[in-house]
């Protein structure tokens, strides 16, 4: 389990003005849980990913990972095995030359075993759908395939977490759509837990809980239902519905009433044909 | 053009080429690039041709693909054999106004452009065969004996790894720089040297940024999965001589000795 207890960050611009990027922040992670955190930019929410695995160590606060504090220098690479984290930006995570040098990467520095990584890592790209493709080299991808083998380079060194910020902000509607689902296989079928951080209000609506940050601050926090309940408030930090639960309201302003709120395409659809 | 150079390219083809240790493959392509300098006559060129052929048959690489390579370092090429051919002393065969061409010259330009032609097929050969990682260990194998002297091998091989590796997104990123740059009417190809050289500095720079923000994320999602340089460190290809990489390396070697031993001796 994650545990973020009053994490606090700020850092000085260049006129020594210091910005809190962070405030006291409070977050439980259970193992098997499916947590999106949304946010615009500057709501601090890629400062707070990078408190996850000790790519930034608190300054005020605490993460704990499982039983392991991050601050010590000494547990920072346990810390980074357990927590995998993937980037933003396709291209500039991929270090080999080919999809299972780039997976092998990975387990080299976690010293795996050298005659046992070939059947770690067709595992791993498997378990992403890019079981076929081991021998690609990056620029021979989609940006979709290039994000999927990047969380199976991750899922090979065997992280109890996965972190993932911004994984789909560059990515074609195709793209973004193959990572949220296989996200939510990994989710589903291997219990794995994810931390999906975005800016696409139809990505977390897949997930068991929301975290709204705003300036530094948790905002709003539970399940999406409840998080899109809140609507005048989305819209005062301006974070837009997700598109049915949009397309919905503008119905409802033409007269149609709705039994219920809606948050994906196919619940829309579930409403709809029931209304006559 | 831009995407036509092949160095820092891979294609993987599951040849024999392909299959040698990177270190047999590497100290192969050195031994050549030396014997090539010291070769001088019809017949050795004729043989050098054969080694080349062979090699290239052997790899499974398409020819057309290494022939392509050469067109970007053409210019390269002229300028040296055009310089060879003026700037050389010796016999005049043909003089016009302050401009000399000698016999020797027209000898030592063909051989300039022969060697070079041999250099570039062979580089282009060697990281067309063999994946940057393995690459990178090879050269960390080789460097591993000067790691006594405080020689940071395995960050050299990493530094090296990483720059062949980037090499053809940042040719796709040159590409998209040029043609965003011209939809808002630079223009590249009309004009002198200096102003064509100019010209350049709209992509040169968006490059350069874009390339420092590459080095930046990319060192944070290295060591967001556990790199932290050659401590602890394993490797999925671990490397081994075998008795093919042992005859490879013999075999060159040994063009290499009688070129050194004859050059000594004539």
């Amino acid at each position: 389990m994650i545990k973020i207890i009053d994490l606090e960050h700020e850092y000085k611009k260049d006129n020594n003005e210091s910005i809190k990027t962070l405030n006291k922040i409070n977050i439980d992670i259970k193992k098997g849980d499916f947590v999106s955190i949304i946010g615009h930019n500057g709501s601090g929410k890629s400062t707070l990913a990078k408190h996850l695995n000790g790519l930034i160590i608190p300054q005020k606060g605490e993460v704990i990972i499982d039983d392991i504090t991050v601050t010590d220098d000494n547990n920072i690479w346990e810390i980074r095995r357990r927590v995998g984290m993937v980037f933003q930006n396709p291209d500039n995570q991929f270090v080999g030359g080919t999809i299972e040098e780039d997976i092998a990467f990975g387990l080299e520095n976690i010293g795996f075993p050298s005659k046992d990584m070939m059947e770690r890592i067709i595992y791993a790209a498997s378990k992403v759908g890019m079981g076929d493709y081991l021998k690609r080299p990056p620029h021979k991808l989609s940006g979709g395939q290039k994000q999927r083998s990047a969380i199976g380079s991750v899922l090979a060194m065997e992280p109890d977490y996965l972190v993932l910020d911004e994984p789909t902000s560059m990515l074609d509607p195709k793209g973004r759509k193959e990572v949220i689902e296989v996200l939510r296989e990994l989710n589903k079928k291997d219990n794995m837990t994810i931390v999906l951080i975005t800016h696409f209000m139809d990505e977390v609506v897949y997930s068991d809980r929301v975290i709204v940050m705003d300036q530094g601050n948790i905002v709003l926090q539970g399940s999406p239902k409840e998080v899109f309940h809140n609507r005048e408030m989305l819209k005062n930090i301006n974070l837009e519905l997700p598109k049915a639960a949009i397309l919905q309201k503008m119905l409802e302003e033409k007269g149609i009433n709705f039994k219920d709120e809606v948050l994906t395409k196919e619940d829309l659809v579930e409403e709809i044909w029931q209304l006559f | 053009m831009i995407k036509d150079i092949t160095i820092g390219q891979y294609i993987y083809k599951d040849s024999v080429v392909h299959k040698l240790d990177p270190r047999t493959k590497i100290l192969a392509s050195m031994f050549f690039m030396f014997g090539i300098f010291l070769i001088n006559n019809i017949s050795e060129y004729i043989f050098v041709l054969i080694l080349s052929a062979l090699t290239i048959i052997m790899s499974q690489i398409p020819v057309m693909k290494i022939l392509k390579g050469l067109k970007p370092i053409l210019p390269l090429m002229m300028i040296t054999v055009i310089m060879n051919m003026f700037f050389t002393q010796g016999t005049v065969i043909f003089s016009w106004a302050f401009i000399n061409i000698t016999r020797e010259g027209i000898y030592l330009a063909g051989f300039m452009g022969i060697r070079i032609f041999f250099l570039i097929i062979f580089t282009s050969l060697l990281t067309l065969t063999t994946s940057p990682i393995t690459l990178t260990n090879g050269i960390e194998g080789l460097l591993t004996p000067l790691k006594r002297f405080k020689v940071p091998s395995h960050e050299i091989a990493m530094m090296m790894s990483i720059a062949l590796r980037f090499i053809p997104t940042l040719i796709d990123e040159t590409d998209k720089i040029m043609k965003a740059q011209k939809a808002r009417g630079a223009d590249f190809e009309s004009g002198n040297i200096i102003k064509r050289t100019k010209s350049l500095v709209p992509i040169l720079i968006p490059l350069f940024i874009s390339a420092f923000t590459r080095a930046d994320e990319l060192a944070m999602a290295m060591e967001a999965r556990g790199y932290r340089g050659d401590e602890g460190r394993t490797r999925f290809k671990e490397l081994n001589y075998k008795t093919i990489d042992k005859i490879i390396l013999l075999i060159f070697a040994l063009i290499l000795i009688f070129l050194i031993i004859r050059k000594i001796i004539l």
